[in-house]
C-alpha cells in the first residue's frame, strides 16, 4: 500500500460522500413533472382491493383532475419506458398490472401502504428482488426510494407528501421546510468521517508522512 | 515468456478464469441489488495488465465481456458491463502506465469505482433520470472495499511474475 492509493481512496471516498450529500440536498429532484405523450402500446391498470373496480391510469397530462387521490402520506410514482403516470395513493390495497407491447409484463402489488413487485418477465428478477418498499424503509434501502426493473424499463418511486405535491401539483411546497441546515449538517458528518477514516487507515497500514 | 503461443496460452487461460470467476460471483446472491458484486475477475485484469502488457490486457477485457454476455445470456446487461469494463479499463492503464507509485491496490479501487460509475451513468441514460445518484454514493463507497480486495488478492498474484515484468513494475516503484 503506497501513499498514492490513499489519495486514490481517499478521492473515492470524497467522491461517494458528495454523490451523498448531492442527493439528500435535493437540488436534483424534480420540480415539475415533464409533458409526456400519450401511449398506445403502454396499459397500466390498477385494481383496487375491496372495491372491485378496476381502472386504467393514463399518463400524466389527464391526472389534474383527479384530486381525490391527495389525501394520504405516501404516494407511488409509476414510470414505464420513461413515461410517467399518475401518483397513486399507498393508503388504500391495490394490485397494479403493467403490460406494454412486446411481451412485457409487470405485476406490482400495494398492502398496508407496502410496496412490492410482485411478478416480472424479466430474465434476472431483480426487481422481484429487491423486496419490500415503503415510506419508513426507503431511508435504509440501497437503491433508496425506488424498485427498478432495468429490462422493462420499470421504475417503481415512493415520494412522501411535499415530493408529490411538487412533482405533481401547481402548489410548490414552501422551501422554509428544507433550509440549508440538512446539507450542511451532512457535510460536516462526512468530513469528521474522513477524517476518522484517514486516521484509522494511517494507523492500520502504518503509511506516515515524510 | 517469449513466443507467441505461450502469450496465446496465457491469455486464454485468463480469459477462462475470469469467465469462472464471473460466473462464481454470479452465484452469490445480493438481495436484488444490481451491480454489488466483488468483481473478483478484475483481481486477473489487473495481473495481465502487469504481465501481459496493456494490448492484450484490452483483447481480454472485450473477450470477456462478449462472452459472458453470449453464454449466461445477458444480452441486457451487455451495454451495462461494456461501458464499465471499457471505462475502469482506461482508468487502470492509466494508473498503471502513468501514475507514479500507485501499486495494483490503487489501481483495484480506481478500476472498481469507474466501472461502477460508468454502469450507473449508462442505467441513467436508459432511464432517462438523475435519481439514481443516491446508487451511485453507495455503489462507490462498495467499490472501495471490493477494489482494495480485488488489488491486494492481484498483489499477492504479483509474486509469479517473469522476471522482467516484475523488473518493469515493483522496482520502478519502490
Amino acid at each position: 500500500m503506497k501513499k498514492q492509493d490513499l489519495t486514490i481512496i481517499t478521492i473515492a471516498a470524497l467522491l461517494a460522500l458528495s454523490l451523498f450529500i448531492l442527493n439528500r440536498s435535493g437540488i436534483l429532484s424534480p420540480k415539475q413533472a415533464p409533458k409526456t405523450q400519450e401511449a398506445d402500446d403502454i396499459a397500466v391498470t390498477i385494481i383496487e382491493q375491496g372495491a372491485n373496480s378496476k381502472q386504467t391510469i393514463t399518463p400524466l397530462p389527464l391526472m389534474s383532475e383527479d384530486s381525490k387521490r391527495w389525501p394520504a402520506q405516501s404516494y407511488l410514482r409509476i414510470s414505464v419506458n420513461n413515461r410517467i403516470y399518475e401518483p397513486i395513493s399507498l393508503a388504500g390495497d391495490s394490485h397494479i398490472n403493467i403490460r406494454r407491447e412486446g411481451g412485457y409484463h409487470n405485476e406490482a402489488e400495494v398492502k398496508d401502504g407496502i410496496v412490492r413487485m410482485v411478478f416480472s418477465t424479466c430474465d434476472n428478477q431483480l426487481c422481484v428482488k429487491q423486496g419490500a418498499l415503503s415510506i419508513q424503509n426507503r431511508d435504509l434501502r440501497a437503491l433508496y426510494h425506488q424498485i427498478i426493473c432495468l429490462p422493462n424499463e420499470v421504475v417503481l418511486e415512493v415520494l412522501d407528501e411535499n415530493e408529490t405535491k411538487a412533482f405533481f401539483g401547481e402548489n410548490t411546497p414552501d422551501d422554509a421546510a428544507h433550509p440549508l441546515m440538512a446539507p450542511l449538517l451532512y457535510s460536516i458528518l462526512c468530513l469528521a468521517f474522513l477524517f476518522i477514516l484517514r486516521l484509522t487507515l494511517r494507523l492500520l497500514l502504518g503509511v506516515r508522512r515524510k | 515468456m517469449n513466443g507467441k503461443t505461450s502469450r496465446l496460452a496465457l491469455s486464454a487461460m485468463f480469459v477462462s478464469v475470469m469467465m469462472v470467476l464471473g460466473y462464481l460471483e454470479s452465484l452469490i446472491p445480493v438481495g436484488g441489488v444490481p451491480g454489488m458484486k466483488i468483481g473478483l475477475a478484475n483481481s486477473v485484469l489487473l495481473l495481465s495488465l502487469y504481465w501481459l502488457g496493456i494490448g492484450i490486457s484490452i483483447q481480454l477485457m472485450l473477450v470477456k465481456v462478449f462472452l459472458s454476455a453470449f453464454m449466461f445470456g445477458g444480452f441486457m446487461a451487455l451495454p451495462y458491463s461494456l461501458a464499465g469494463g471499457v471505462l475502469s479499463l482506461l482508468v487502470m492503464i492509466a494508473l498503471i502506465y502513468l501514475g507514479r507509485g500507485v501499486s495494483a491496490i490503487g489501481a483495484g479501487v480506481a478500476g472498481a469505482v469507474t466501472h461502477n460509475i460508468a454502469q450507473v451513468l449508462v442505467a441513467m441514460f436508459i432511464l432517462q433520470t438523475n435519481q439514481l445518484v443516491y446508487y451511485m454514493a453507495i455503489l462507490v463507497g462498495v467499490a472501495i472495499v471490493t477494489g482494495a480486495l480485488t488489488g491486494t488478492v492481484a498483489k499477492m498474484l504479483m509474486r509469479y511474475l517473469p522476471k522482467n515484468r516484475k523488473e518493469l513494475f515493483m522496482l520502478k516503484q519502490a
